[in-house]
């Protein structure tokens, strides 16, 4: 290193107080961005690399097999015995029980941890019994995990460990005796190191390794794996944080080749990721968050090939990577505005089945901004965004050797593919007004368009069109608020929405829906214990053929919602009563040769009615009985000749009773849960000819709920 | 000073109405389709579950109606619920290929993907079948239903070359004024079937 970068070096890792000569180290920071450090700390994440893990996390897939060593040194992570200073032991068990009408679960698990001085030993154990009940037969389903791991601490920045983890997992079809069985085995030492050459700098490395194993009636891998992963955090001075982690993993296995044959085979399973942050003036009025990942990961598994009758070993192999920038401006808490980036990739390759490859490629921009001026509330929202995903199996992938590797094999199952351009773009602006105290008027609009464009190889089996979608929406709404007895709300909505094929084949079908939905609601406090609402809702829904004969169909919808709800005894007795009309009539308007224009014809209507009461009885703080009787009518009628007439009634009654309970038990113990018993009939009569046919009734019930017991030491 | 004030509560009233606006420009202007040469129509209908699942059978019977198949499924812009996802069997999950990449959540994107490679599979027309599962009530509330159902996906007219075989758990939501939507669907293995024959789950899993 030169003196000239040594020289630099030293100035980024300065602390911001050296450079502004404050003696607050949060100088320049608003106390919570401050707060958000501190928590982070506590978890050795810098705020910026927080967020770059989740984001990591969610786009991350977990592929069976290889990455569960990865899955399993996250969570060695969680109890991290260089964090170990303090003495003591705990203990937690949890239990519950869940029953609904096909299923019933029961769950047990115990965590226990100590820590003497430099050693740390914790115990993670998971006993899950399902049962799947259908038709009179039942499909149990058992599952068992245990996570053991010792670790000492040599010094504050080394320990050595070990861990145990093994799984066990029962499945069957009808009964335990035709059970499929599943045992997994990880056997791994791990070494840890931190290191922290500054006060604002910090880097951890972990390495594990050791021994993995899974048996199953049909198939069984056992080999050794190690895993190795480390994270850098630099503060950089006040101008920002660096945050970067980094894993390898690989696992050398021997696999059975089929179900057949007892033979095994090697495979080779190496994977590789990186992660970085950039966070460049954090807290300030305008911020920079950059942040990317790369990841390599390569499988090596068994298949069969039916078509060439082989066994043979396929790599599959995955590249993804993306990269994203935010860069952020905060004016005031009233004003802002977000403008992001990212561009991400993916492709994978199969060494054998060369026809499955398929690779992806994200491109997105968006905007968001936040406008309060002139007592105008503005927000607003764009976004646009590109997808490309390529199944026209003509990617080129970097193909590794692999044992019993037959070549490329192209196979009937998929004899061609195509490539998807998605283009997506949307924008969305509200704007609001309060006039005077009591009323506000609020008014939205949004416009989105999606483009689906294909490219189909030749011979292609794929029947994909090229099309449009596009929708465009208007909302107007005003809330009159004029004291705390009462309130209403007038609310205005359209929407058209285009379905669009392209090609002359399929435009046939092109689809313009219009909808017009009005509502208005109330709610008014009759008594202190007494309050009334009201939804009052009427929509048509208009529906034509954009190449079709000149008419259109139209759905309407009249919806009429009241609700009653009474603190009877205050914070004991609580009644709601919720009753709901709705009629759909559907039709079409058709040109009259007699009347000279469009007329409607109604097809069909739908009535639903409905009366719910949901009574809460609580005869102490702990716990609540609750009562919840419901009957629903469904007549649906159909014009025969000139009249509507009856094509089927559904009257049903719901009628659950049961009891939640949350209470603790002693000093340490927790119950709670809901459980309650379900009663359901209903009758339904189908007519022929407007003649009611027999009626045909169905009655069920049973126990639905769950209950959690826990405790901890 | 008022004529100011004025002009300024105008440009944000047209900023609010940009949306409508920007309809006009090319970025949001859908493209041209061709005038229709013939062909089947096919309107998807999703008034009521039922017909939903009718729907999503016939747009994989016909093979090139991705768009019906994935509009019967809910979207987190029609929805303040989340937008539609499907759960797999564990025993499926455990069951896959090794090296079978197993995504946290299988949404409508991967759904409507899913659609384009299952139905190119095979030449033969591809049937879907749903019957009610017996002993299971469905549970039909005004807005949420649950449906119940054994289903079966088979080529061919007779039913004897099924592809899939499995139960659902189906939950539908209704959206005002635009029918019903597909959000939840929880695939489990039917105990009563041939153990061999696989889920529409474990087909999402292989055919990604």
């Amino acid at each position: 290193m030169t003196l000239r970068s040594r020289f630099l070096l030293s100035i980024l890792l300065l602390p911001p107080a050296a450079l502004t000569g404050s003696p607050s180290a949060a100088a320049g920071q608003p106390p919570g961005v401050r707060a958000r450090a501190d928590t982070a700390d506590v978890t050795h994440f810098f705020p910026d690399s927080l967020w770059a893990n989740t984001v990591a996390v969610d786009s991350a897939r977990v592929y069976r097999d290889s990455l569960a060593q990865e899955v399993g040194a996250a969570e060695a992570l969680a109890t991290d015995p260089l964090a170990a200073g303090r003495s003591g032991t705990s203990f937690a068990y949890n239990t519950s029980y869940g029953v609904a009408q096909s299923s019933t679960s029961w769950g047990n698990s115990s965590t226990f941890s100590m820590q003497r001085d430099r050693l740390v030993v914790t115990n993670k154990t998971n006993i899950t019994l399902d049962r799947y009940l259908a038709a009179g037969n039942v499909s149990p389903r058992q599952q068992r995990n245990s996570e053991t791991e010792f670790s000492y601490r040599f010094s504050p920045q080394f320990s050595l460990g070990s861990r145990a983890k093994l799984d066990r997992t029962l499945t069957s079809a009808s009964t335990l005796t035709s059970a499929d069985r599943q045992d997994q085995n990880n056997f791994a030492f791990s070494a840890k190191g931190r290191m922290r050459p500054t006060p604002y700098a910090r880097a951890d490395l972990n390495v594990f390794g050791g021994y993995d194993s899974e048996e199953r009636p049909t198939y069984g891998k056992d080999g050794l794996s190690g895993d190795a992963n480390g994270s850098l955090n630099l503060q950089l001075s006040g101008l920002g944080t660096l945050s970067m982690t980094g894993r390898a993993n690989g696992k050398r296995s021997r696999a059975s080749l089929s179900e057949e044959t007892a033979q095994k085979a090697s495979t080779r399973d190496l994977s590789r990721a990186v992660n970085g942050t950039l966070g460049v003036l954090p807290g300030r009025k305008l911020g920079l968050n950059v942040n990317g990942s790369a990841r390599r990961v390569q499988v090596q598994s068994p298949l069969i090939v039916p078509e060439a009758g082989i066994s043979a070993i396929q790599e599959v192999l995955t590249r993804s990577g993306d990269v994203g920038a935010t860069l952020q401006g905060r004016l005031s808490n009233e004003r802002y505005f977000t403008v992001t980036h990212r561009q991400a990739t993916e492709n994978k390759g199969y060494s054998i089945r060369s026809d499955d490859n398929s690779g992806r490629r994200d491109r997105t921009w968006s905007a968001d901004l936040h406008e309060v001026r002139w007592a105008f509330k503005l927000d607003g929202t764009f976004n646009n965004g590109r997808t490309r995903n390529d199944f026209s199996s003509d990617l080129s992938t970097e193909r590794r050797p692999s044992p019993m590797d037959p070549g490329s094999f192209v196979t009937d199952t998929f004899p061609a593919g195509y490539v998807e351009r998605v283009h997506n773009r949307s924008l969305d602006v509200t704007l609001q007004r309060p006039l005077g105290r009591r009323l506000n008027l609020k008014v939205q609009g949004t416009v989105s368009l999606s483009s689906f464009r294909y490219a189909l190889v030749t011979d292609s089996r794929a029947r994909l069109v090229d099309r449009d979608q596009y929708r465009r929406t208007f909302l107007a709404e005003g809330r009159f608020n004029p004291g705390q007895r009462w309130n209403t709300s007038l609310n205005y909505q359209q929407e058209l929405r285009k379905n669009i094929n392209l090609p002359a084949s399929h435009s046939n079908a092109n689809l313009e829906d219009r909808r017009y939905l009005l509502t208005w609601s109330w709610s008014y406090r009759i008594s202190q214990g007494l309050t009334a609402s009201q939804r009052n809702s009427v929509s048509a829904n208009y529906q034509k053929r954009t190449f079709g004969p000149d008419s259109s169909g139209l759905r309407m919808e009249f919806n009429f919602l009241t609700t009653l709800e009474s603190s009877v005894i205050p914070n004991r007795l609580r009644l709601t009563l919720t009753h709901s009309a709705r009629f759909q009539p559907n039709g079409a308007f058709q040109y009259d040769t007699f009347e000279g224009q469009d007329l409607f014809y109604k097809s069909d209507e739908t009535r639903l009615y409905s009366l719910d009461a949901r009574i809460a009885y609580s005869p102490a703080t702990w716990l609540t009985l609750n009562l919840n009787p419901s009957y629903q009518s469904d007549q649906r009628l159909a014009t025969q000749g000139q009249a509507l007439s009856p094509q089927s009634t559904v009257n049903s009654l719901r009628l659950s009773g049961g009891a939640s309970v949350r209470r603790q038990i002693g000093a340490h113990g927790n119950l709670s849960g809901d459980l309650s018993r379900l009663f359901l009939a209903d009758g339904r009569t189908s007519y022929v000819q407007g003649l009611a046919g027999v009626p045909v009734r169905n009655e069920t019930d049973y126990w639905q709920g769950r209950l959690d017991f826990s405790w901890s030491y | 000073m008022r004529r100011r004030v004025r002009a300024r509560a105008l440009a944000a009233l047209l900023c609010g109405l940009a949306p409508l606006l920007a309809g006009g420009c090319n970025l949001f202007r859908p493209a041209d389709p061709e005038p229709p040469a013939g062909g089947d129509v096919f309107i998807p209908d999703y008034s009521d579950p039922a017909r939903v699942l009718t729907t999503l059978a016939r747009a994989l019977e016909l093979k090139s109606e991705q768009a019906a198949y994935a509009d019967g499924l809910a979207d987190s812009i029609y929805s303040a619920d989340q937008p539609f996802s499907a759960r797999h069997d564990p025993a499926d999950i455990a069951e896959v290929p090794p090296g079978t990449p197993i995504p946290s959540r299988w949404d409508k994107n991967r759904e409507r993907v899913f659609y384009s490679r299952v139905v190119v599979q095979r030449d033969t027309t591809l049937f879907m079948l749903f019957q009610f599962t017996p002993g299971l009530t469905d549970s039909l509330g005004a807005n949420q239903q649950v449906l119940y159902r054994t289903y079966t996906m088979f080529v061919g007219a007779a039913a004897g070359d099924t592809i899939a075989r499995g139960r659902a758990d189906l939950r539908f939501v209704k959206l005002a004024g635009q029918g019903w939507r597909l959000l939840h669907w929880v695939d489990r293995r039917d105990p009563s079937t041939n153990p061999n024959l696989r889920t529409f789950g474990w087909l999402r899993l292989v055919t990604q």
